[in-house]
């Protein structure tokens, strides 16, 4: 297999299997203990993404991430994803409103031996945070 | 083309003063945009009036905006671009009336070329960001 290609199976299995599957397991195995997650790089390990996993899966029923493509040169892996769910439990200080939402991320990853060493996201908070309601939509 | 003038395209593209492309648009020299362009944006889809419409809009709010190329990848007809993106509010945006203030978010784009042009666009800037950078709605 080529570089790109066991890099590109190592992200799919950060949506597959951890956010899919709720497997945290794979959290320790794939990302790097010094991961950095941009543009919050004081946000980072292994440690800091169960976090984020347990916020968002815990606050939105039925989470899905869609692989929807994915582009890899070199040790970069970009994938674009639709994330659904119902917003059954406290997010960012937004109250439950039973409201199913639908949002799109892009996020490039680089990969060192086998390993998630950083991660620059751009989910799409601002449509996130509209659809809850906590910002108007225009 | 191959993926190397691919990713040269779409540098250039992303590193050109927006009020360019559109004078050149105005005058008919479109160098960028292939006619059957699909924009897919957090606001919905675009064709390429609806795209030119959205950027004219941009530009007048943000006569200054810009995107600085950060990291480019590609495979395929695809490349992606990682990109910072800059501006100060000059001009009301989605009723926004100007504030003078200036932002700095990141995003990254996806873009497929044909035959040399824009057939398709895809894109996630930090939206949420550049509206707390301008005051419109509360830093969290």
């Amino acid at each position: 297999m080529s570089t790109e290609k066991e890099n590109k199976a190592i992200h799919r299995r950060v949506y597959e299997e951890i956010w899919n599957k709720g497997n945290l397991d794979v959290v320790d195995e794939i990302f790097d203990d010094n991961y950095i997650f941009h543009p919050l790089p004081q946000r980072r390990g292994p440690k800091w993404y169960k976090e984020m996993y347990h916020d968002l899966a815990g606050a939105f029923t039925d989470f899905h991430c869609e692989i929807e493509d994915m582009i890899a040169e070199g040790d970069r892996v970009m994938v674009r994803t639709t994330i659904t769910g119902t917003h059954t439990r406290e997010f960012w200080g937004v109250d439950p409103t039973g409201k199913q939402i639908s949002v799109t991320e892009i996020a490039v990853v680089r990969i060192k031996d086998g390993k998630i060493v950083e991660e620059w996201g751009s989910p799409d908070l601002f449509s996130l945070m509209q659809q809850l309601g906590a910002i108007p939509s225009r | 083309m191959s993926i190397e003038e691919n990713k040269e395209i779409a540098r250039r593209y992303l590193s050109v003063d927006a009020n360019q492309i559109r004078k050149d648009i105005e005058s008919g020299q479109d160098e960028f945009h292939a006619p059957e362009l699909m924009v897919h944006t957090p606001m919905g889809d675009m064709n390429y009036e609806g795209y030119m419409a959205f950027m004219n809009a941009v530009v007048s709010a943000f006569p200054d905006c810009k995107y600085n190329p950060e990291d480019v990848i590609a495979e395929g007809d695809k490349v992606v671009v990682r990109y910072t993106l800059t501006g100060t509010h000059r001009g009301d945006f989605q009723g926004i009336p100007a504030t003078g203030k200036s932002f700095k978010i990141e995003g990254i784009g996806i873009l497929r070329i044909d035959n040399g042009k824009l057939a398709e666009f895809w894109f996630a800037s930090d939206m949420l960001g550049m509206m707390q950078q301008l005051g419109a709605i509360p830093a969290q």
